[in-house]
């Protein structure tokens, strides 16, 4: 039968090796997809896997072993990841004010669409949709993944990423209604 | 209620309360368009519901060794520091507690705390045979006599 998390975190503790083994093998999948979803580069995302697992591991003793690990770990992958953006962001993130796309529309985050290779590989809904996302600015696409692939509340997005309530819900108005614009275009609604 | 493309969403995240999500409710039956609009806002709700399926880097694995070797060492690192903090504890008062056994004095305080035990017991038998002689005045052994 599998270890809970908890056992593996005390093994750790005492330095046994195949318990930091049986952990990673657990979450590194998870926190890769998740840096990569944030950060859409796969260097990155590896990097900052590894960050975050070097975190984890120097911190295990702070860690209470009551509380679930995983949201834990997501909460040290997050703040990695906020980091890296706040490093290589010219800018302050988390601003109230809109990024500087304040009528962002889907059609600014695709890329030219003029090349018939690429027109055919957006036939797929998902596919186009993922790809708009992924041209999101990065802190829209940070709380877009947090909303709807992680499922967090408006407030503990705020609390996990350390980004004002308000401009959680903005930045999210923001981002999905760009993403709603595209699909209007690729469904060619009527408005 | 005005149609409100913010509160379209609140009410599809779920962040709204009772009043206001029944209020959106009222609305949302007299207002053909806003309908429309919130059936286009679940399907892209659904969308971005789907999980990413990003493949995982063939490195990982490789990666795993190096963060848990780099883990391990540096928890070896931590004891062993703590363990040379108490060493050097050690070592740095030593000299102070080797300097305050020259202070005078100090050295008769074991003398002193000896000294002190051993009359402890005459002090205290000495002290009783006094009370026993106000309780018990002693008696008189001429008139006992007579």
């Amino acid at each position: 039968m599998a270890e809970d998390d908890r056992q593996l975190v005390l093994k750790c503790r005492e330095m046994q090796e195949q318990a930091y083994q049986d952990l990673m093998r657990r979450y590194e999948g998870y926190i890769y997809r998740l840096c990569q979803s944030f950060i859409n580069n796969r260097e990155d995302a590896l990097d900052l896997t590894q960050e975050t697992f070097i975190r984890v591991f120097q911190g295990l003793e702070t860690y209470q072993l009551n509380r679930p690990f995983k949201p834990w770990l997501r909460q040290v992958a997050v703040n990695t990841c906020v980091n890296f953006l706040q490093r290589h962001s010219s800018a302050p993130l988390f601003l109230d004010q809109p990024v500087a796309d304040g009528n962002l529309t889907l059609a600014d985050t695709l890329a030219s669409r003029e090349d018939p290779a690429q027109e055919i590989e957006w036939q797929e809904t998902g596919r186009f949709l993922q790809e708009a996302i992924n041209r999101l600015p990065q802190v829209y696409r940070l709380l877009v993944v947090l909303r709807h692939q992680e499922g967090m509340s408006y407030k503990e997005i705020a609390e996990e990423t350390g980004v004002p309530l308000g401009t959680v819900k903005t930045h999210l108005f923001r981002a999905r209604a760009a993403l709603r614009k595209g699909l209007s275009t690729y469904y060619a609604w009527e408005e | 209620m005005q149609c409100n493309q913010e509160s379209l969403q609140m009410y599809l995240d779920g962040e709204m309360d009772a009043e206001a999500r029944k209020t959106v409710e009222l609305h949302l039956g007299q207002c053909r368009s806003c309908r429309q609009e919130i059936a286009r806002l679940q399907l892209l709700w659904l969308e971005l519901g789907q999980t990413n399926e990003v493949e995982l880097p063939a490195e990982l694995p490789y990666l795993r060794q190096q963060i848990i070797h780099q883990a391990m060492r540096s928890r070896q690192d931590n004891k062993s520091s703590e363990a040379s903090y108490w060493d050097t504890q050690k070592l740095a008062w030593q000299p102070a507690i080797l300097g305050a056994s020259y202070f005078p004095g100090v050295a008769l305080l074991s003398t002193v705390s000896r000294a002190t035990g051993r009359q402890i017991p005459r002090l205290m038998s000495g002290t009783i045979a006094l009370a026993r002689r106000f309780v018990f005045p002693p008696q008189d052994k001429k008139g006992g006599n007579q």
